[in-house]
This record gives C-alpha cells, sequence and structure tokens, in this order.
C-alpha cells in the first residue's frame, strides 16, 4: 500500500491513527485527507464531491472537469424532462427562505419572550448556547448575542460582566446542555464573584438531538429508571444564592422573577421549567375572536409558527397550537382565548 | 441496480417516519436498503430531506444529484428545492399544499404554492399531485399524509412492494393506537394512487436478495432491532462483570 485518500465528516479520525500506525510500524505510506487538503475541513460530505475526490484520487479526472460535465448532464436531464419543446427552458421560481423556527407552543419561546419584555430599554447581553433555545435567535425573538460551543454562555456572559460591569448579563442554557458542560462555567463565576443571570431552559429533554436522556429526566442510557439529579440542588451546591423556579407560560410571573434578579449582585439562577412540547399531548388550543383588531402584535412578538394571516385575518393553526397562551398573555384586546381541545 | 427515494418537506411533516417505513419494509424483503435523514435543530420549520436506497447495489446512504428515481415531495417549494435529485424521467409525488414559513408572516412575499406546481407540472413528465388536506379528510388531520403518500406511490406502482409488505411494517412500526388508521390513510393513499398509475409504468429496482454483509450495513434499523442489540449488550457486559 502506497497511499490512502480518507473521506470522512468532523474530526479526522481516522486519518491521524493511520499516520499513527504509519509512524509506529514505520510504514511506508502517505495519508491524504483533511490535513492534505484533500478534504474539506468542515462541512458535510456530498456523494458528487465524494466521487471527484476519489476520482481525482485515482487520477481519473480532475474534480473541476467532472463538475463541468456533471452540470452538463444535469442541464441535459432538465432539458430532457420538459414537457412539448425540448428546447424551452422553464425558469425556476424563487424558493422560500425556510429558517428552522421553534415550534409552537414551544416554552422557550415565552421564556425568551419575558426576558425580553423585562429588559426593554435596558441594556443586556444575551449569551446563548447550543440546542434548540440556539433559535431564539431568530426574529422577531432576536434574543442570542453569542453562540459557541456547549457552555460556552455561561463563561461569555461572565466575561462580558467583567469588561462592561453595567450591563446586565444573561446566560441561557437548556437542561441537557448545563449537565453536559455548564456546571463548571457555574462554579467558576460564582468563585469569581461575576454578576449574571443564568436562566436554565429545562424542557425535561435532550429536544434538539431526538430526546435523548440525560440526568435530569431519571432514565440513563440503558433506559434504567434511577434518580434525577436536581438542578437547584445542583446550583446551590455550586454556591448560587438565588435560584428561583418558574413557568414560563406563566408571562407575568417569569416577567418578575427576571426583575427581581435583575436588582442583584452576584450569580442569580432562574430555571424556567416547562416541558417540551414533543413530549406531551396537548390539551388546549388558543382561537382568536371578533374583537380581534389586527394590530399583529402576536405575529410581530413571538414569531409563532401556528399564527399568520389569511384572507386578511390574523388565524392560529389549530393542528399547530398547543394552547400554550402566550399569544393570548400579549393581545391587547384579550382577543385570544384558550379552549379545551 | 439501486433504486432511490428521496423524501423532502418541511421539520414537522412526518417525513422521517414515512422512510423509516420503506427502509424497514425493504429490510423486511431482505433487500439491502440505507437510509439517511436530516434530524436535530431543523426538526421543527426548516426544510427536511430524507434519502433510501434500496437494491444490492446501494453501498451508501446518500443519493447523489440526478440520481432518484422517485422523489415524495410534502411540500410544493421543497419538490423544487430538491428536483436537482431527480434521475433523468424519475417520478414525482408532490403535495399541492404549501407550508408558508414563519418569515412569511412577518414580511409577505405572496408564497402560496401554485407558482411552484406549475413550474413542476412544465418540468417533470411523470408527476403526481395531491392535495394533502382532501386525502387526509376522513381521519381529521394532515399529520397521517406522511404514511397516506406512501399510499399513492404503492398505488401508482412506484414502489416495488406488495400493499401487504407495506401494512405489515406498519403494524410493526407505528404506535399500537394509531396502527389502524395509518393503514386506512396508506389504502385510502394506494386508491388514489391507483387513479394515476400510467406515472407507474417505468420499470422500478428488482429484489435482488441482499448478501449478509451488506445487510449489516444498513445504516438506520428499526427500533426492536435497536432493542435487541442493547439486549446484547447488556449481556456481554455482565458477562464480563462475571
Amino acid at each position: 500500500m502506497e497511499e490512502v485518500l480518507v473521506v470522512e465528516e468532523l474530526f479526522p479520525y481516522l486519518e491521524e491513527e493511520l499516520l499513527k500506525l504509519a509512524g509506529k510500524e514505520h510504514l511506508k505510506y502517505s495519508v491524504l485527507g483533511k490535513h492534505t487538503g484533500n478534504s474539506p475541513l468542515a462541512g458535510e460530505n456530498t456523494a458528487e464531491d465524494t466521487a471527484a475526490r476519489i476520482a481525482e484520487f485515482l487520477g481519473e479526472k480532475k474534480p473541476d472537469e467532472k463538475h463541468k460535465e456533471e452540470i452538463e448532464d444535469l442541464t441535459n436531464q432538465i432539458k430532457g424532462q420538459l414537457r412539448g419543446a425540448e428546447s424551452e427552458i422553464i425558469e425556476r421560481p424563487d424558493l422560500p427562505v425556510r429558517p428552522p423556527v421553534l415550534c409552537a407552543g414551544c416554552p422557550h419561546r415565552a421564556s425568551f419572550y419575558a426576558v425580553k419584555t423585562a429588559m426593554k430599554g435596558k441594556k443586556a447581553n444575551f449569551s446563548g448556547d447550543i440546542g434548540c433555545y440556539t433559535l431564539g435567535n431568530a426574529m422577531p425573538l432576536d434574543m442570542v448575542d453569542t453562540c459557541l460551543c456547549m457552555g460556552a454562555g455561561i463563561t461569555m456572559a461572565q466575561g462580558l460582566h467583567w469588561t462592561d460591569p453595567e450591563v446586565v448579563n444573561f446566560a441561557f442554557v437548556g437542561d441537557s446542555t448545563f449537565f453536559a458542560s455548564g456546571m463548571t462555567g457555574v462554579a467558576n463565576a460564582v468563585y469569581n464573584e461575576a454578576d449574571m443571570i443564568l436562566v436554565v431552559l429545562d424542557n425535561s429533554t435532550t429536544a434538539m438531538t431526538g430526546h435523548q436522556p440525560h440526568p435530569g429526566t431519571g432514565i440513563n442510557m440503558m433506559g434504567d429508571v434511577v434518580n434525577k439529579i436536581n438542578i437547584e440542588a445542583v446550583l446551590k451546591g455550586l454556591g448560587v444564592k438565588k435560584v428561583i423556579t418558574v413557568d414560563p407560560l406563566n408571562l407575568d410571573e417569569t416577567v418578575k422573577a427576571v426583575n427581581k434578579c435583575a436588582k442583584t449582585k452576584g450569580v442569580k439562577a432562574i430555571i424556567m421549567k416547562s416541558p417540551c412540547i414533543a413530549l406531551s399531548k396537548p390539551t388546549e388550543k388558543c382561537v382568536i375572536n371578533d374583537s380581534c383588531i389586527k394590530c399583529k402584535k402576536c405575529i410581530r412578538e413571538i414569531g409563532c409558527p401556528a399564527i399568520s394571516v389569511i384572507d386578511e385575518k390574523v388565524v392560529i393553526d389549530a393542528s399547530m397550537c398547543t394552547g400554550c397562551g402566550l399569544c393570548a398573555a400579549i393581545c391587547p384586546k384579550s382577543a385570544i382565548v384558550k379552549e379545551v381541545r | 441496480m439501486s433504486y432511490n427515494i428521496l423524501l423532502c418537506g418541511v421539520g414537522g411533516q412526518g417525513t422521517v417516519l414515512a422512510s423509516k417505513l420503506l427502509a424497514a419494509t425493504a429490510g423486511a424483503a431482505d433487500l439491502t436498503v440505507h437510509s439517511a435523514e436530516t434530524i436535530g435543530m431543523a426538526q421543527r420549520g426548516g426544510p427536511v430531506t430524507s434519502h433510501v436506497r434500496i437494491g444490492a447495489d446501494a453501498f451508501s446512504p446518500l443519493i447523489p444529484k440526478g440520481s432518484a428515481d422517485l422523489i415524495i415531495a410534502f411540500e410544493p417549494a421543497e419538490a423544487v428545492r430538491n428536483l436537482d435529485y431527480l434521475k433523468k424521467n424519475g417520478a414525482v409525488i408532490v403535495n399541492e399544499n404549501c407550508i408558508k414559513p414563519v418569515t412569511e408572516s412577518l414580511n409577505p412575499t405572496g408564497y402560496d404554492g401554485s407558482e411552484m406546481i406549475t413550474y413542476l407540472k412544465k418540468s417533470v413528465s411523470r408527476l403526481i399531485v395531491v392535495n394533502a388536506e382532501t386525502l387526509c379528510e376522513p381521519f381529521g388531520s394532515t399529520k397521517f399524509f406522511n404514511i397516506a403518500v406512501l399510499g399513492v406511490a404503492e398505488g401508482a406502482g412506484l414502489l416495488d412492494f406488495s400493499k401487504e409488505e407495506i401494512t405489515d411494517t406498519i403494524e410493526k412500526t407505528v404506535k399500537k393506537d394509531f396502527v389502524e388508521v395509518n393503514k386506512k390513510a396508506f389504502l385510502r393513499g394506494c386508491e388514489i394512487g391507483e387513479k394515476e398509475s400510467s406515472v407507474g409504468e417505468f420499470p422500478v429496482a428488482s429484489k435482488e436478495p441482499a448478501k449478509s454483509e451488506e445487510k449489516a450495513l444498513t445504516a438506520r434499523r428499526m427500533s426492536e432491532e435497536e432493542t435487541e442489540r442493547i439486549l446484547a449488550i447488556q449481556k456481554e457486559m455482565a458477562k464480563k462483570k462475571k
């Protein structure tokens, strides 16, 4: 064997193991991959790119030429599919932009909205983290200022505090991320006496990646039922003096908790606890009655995917709505009411 | 020879379950099958695709562009977004009901899917347009479209499985309480699909039995097999402890 082409995503694991093996056993082969520029450092491998790289490796064709041929081939295929006149080329219509959004009824939306409401007109930084709640970044919530890696929101928030102590610093972290790599950051903040508010968005699951268990769920990797680790107890154990647990779907109570914490020094934590909507079947739904004045505050401020304008009327899609009631809580005319499903 | 099916739609429409059903049916028929799905943050509201490749020549789960025999699109714009994957003379089944992105409510562009359907009608000769709302009316929710549309594909002759093979998988895969309604949704889809059988008049992958080592490569396995695997690991661990 003279040469190896390694095609892998993420870390160049096999590539480095092959290099180690070559050194250890004094083998004479070269390894082509991420370290040699033969594979991209980041991003997904596609069938087309991989085929082109293998072809190049085998000395068949340069990828550029291959791509050109592929594009020509595709154009011909599309032409071939045209119904009627072969020469007629139809312009592809512009596709709608479709960014992923927090689900209708997601408790994170309510949590972000409550913090946003409480901090209106005040200087605040919102450090985010990795999870479904990274989507709090999207308009109209616009509540994630930083996003680096799991647990980094907590350490960034305390770092930002030292750059400008006048600004209120928030760190949002999910329950699963908290257990994964959030706790060390909390210890650092407490020990170094930073002023910050930690918001634990506790939805009782690891929603983003498919509802894997974590130490707060009470089910371990083998599926056994085990003792849960209590987030509040962990925080208190780490020396956080003020720990408040609220239901984010109760907007007033949550806003009050945020205001209370914003006024005090040190590390404060608010656990906003409400289960992921994917875990339970909704029992209620919201409907808009005739007192709606079409101000569209519900659309402009919370960005719930269940609310849209159809034939100039603001409507709630009953199949999506979970009856979280956030829209009802902010409606200036109390035109949104909860109904039993 | 492999038969490549691309399922696309918007996160939350149930494309993953539909692709799992197809993969499980192929697995039960002793065919080599690979599949890959978009999961994670795009699970709600974002564009999602699932790739299912069936046949002895399916060596990896991702379908190369220009190689899909069948595209099952749960939303008109998503069909257009993924049209590059379609093989020459490949077939497309598309739901004409659009899903408006949230950005549409904030900044309206007038997107309603009709332009996409017009484009598809002009550019795809083997096209079946279905209406998920009409199709799923008897079941009270378009949530059953993911199973019903498999029926449409089956009825149109675009899947090389018998109805029974698929309903068997539904029984094994879907939660107990939903088996009956899903079977009904599937059969209603079949009826609609049968009216479009002209679209299916192309050869589909012949059933080649998988070699045992290839079967081991199946990327996604069903929950039952997963449970078995975990049990085997547990046993192994228990042995080591002793």
